[in-house]
């Protein structure tokens, strides 16, 4: 086959997502009723958004906003091919001393394919622009009752600095998680995990 | 971007605490959710579920016609209307806003998209319409109180106090 010949269409190789990594397909959220404003200095500001609970986990959104009236600065001025926002680390602390982060040092080797032990923090996307950066985290397993504290720091020496904590009551959490429902009643549970 | 465009970026919107199924097939669900709602206006998230085990159609994206896209349209109580349809929208200059509601619908997929609205309902029932001919979705609608939209635009706050906003 030439170098420039283009290659015959293959079909999907069948490629699952594992349900550890992603919400069900098969699932109506519980909405959790909060927003929530982790931090905010004179130039950003770091919101939780979007919180949709599952039987299985939680879906968030992390935003990192710039204020209106700062000068366009998206990237890191020591290191200008990244954006600033990238090294934004989220950690979760649950009532009972656990704490999933987005930092990906403390992640099992095998996440991707074998089921970590909940919870796990996982990062299912994100990008910006030079408005502010907004990044969807996927919490496998529920937190316990009690405080559930969202913590936000940029590693010393970013501009600007931040390291903010943020707690609610799990229980909107796990309220929520109660009044999700199945889009297909009839669908078998192992159903949704393929994708 | 004119203000109209997008929701302010100085303001922490409201939350309204629901998800609407608007259609249901033996193959998809449209659900309307991510309901973030600011004093001009609302952000929400537009995402169609295939069901698990069912085959994914592919189809060329240059192919496809306006026509074999999810169609959506949001109906206030007083009977004004807004859709996704970007050959309605009307021509302005940048500095001249549009008379509300205007969607405009800033990701187009086949798993759906993210959706602004531009202007708040009146009190009353707020409409989500859909269908896709293509997908074999049919005409379908789901209701929300347009009272939770208001009330969420009551909490959205300023990011930075004492400034104007953006």
């Amino acid at each position: 086959m030439s170098f420039f010949a283009m290659p015959a269409w293959q079909p999907p190789s069948g490629y699952r997502i594992p349900s550890w990594l992603r919400p069900p397909d098969g699932m109506v959220p519980g909405i959790v009723p909060v927003e929530l404003l982790l931090g905010r200095t004179d130039t950003h500001a770091l919101l939780i958004t979007d919180l949709r609970a599952y039987p299985t986990g939680v879906d968030f959104a992390l935003t990192a906003r710039r204020h209106p009236g700062q000068p366009h600065q998206r990237r890191d001025p020591r290191r200008p091919h990244r954006f600033a926002y990238h090294d934004l680390r989220l950690e979760l602390r649950f009532a009972d001393g656990r704490n999933p982060s987005t930092d990906s040092r403390r992640w099992p080797r095998t996440f991707e394919t074998e089921e970590p032990d909940p919870p796990f923090l996982y990062c299912h996307g994100a990008g910006g622009s030079e408005r502010g950066w907004r990044s969807r985290h996927w919490l496998w397993g529920l937190p316990p009752p009690g405080p559930l504290a969202f913590v936000c720091q940029w590693p010393p020496g970013r501009i600007p600095r931040l390291d903010v904590e943020v707690e609610i009551d799990a229980g909107l959490v796990l309220e929520a998680a109660g009044r999700a429902a199945s889009v297909w009643p009839a669908m078998e549970p192992d159903e949704d995990s393929e994708r | 971007m004119p203000a109209w465009s997008r929701g302010p970026e100085g303001t922490v919107p409201g939350v309204v605490p629901v998800e609407l199924l608007v259609a249901r097939t033996d193959t998809y669900a449209v659900l309307v959710g991510g309901l973030l709602v600011y004093p001009t206006g609302f952000d929400f998230d537009l995402a169609v579920r295939r069901r698990p085990g069912r085959p994914r159609e592919y189809r060329d994206h240059h192919e496809r016609s306006w026509d074999d896209h999810l169609r959506l349209e949001v109906r206030f109580a007083d009977g004004r209307a807004a859709d996704n349809d970007f050959r309605r929208w009307p021509r302005t200059s940048g500095d001249q806003a549009p008379d509300p509601p205007l969607l405009y619908q800033s990701t187009v997929g086949d798993d759906g998209g993210h959706v602004w609205l531009w202007g708040l309902p009146p009190p009353g029932p707020l409409t989500f319409a859909c269908q896709w001919p293509a997908r074999q979705i049919p005409p379908s609608q789901a209701e929300l109180d347009a009272g939770l939209i208001l009330e969420a635009a009551e909490r959205a706050r300023t990011l930075w106090p004492g400034e104007a906003p953006p």
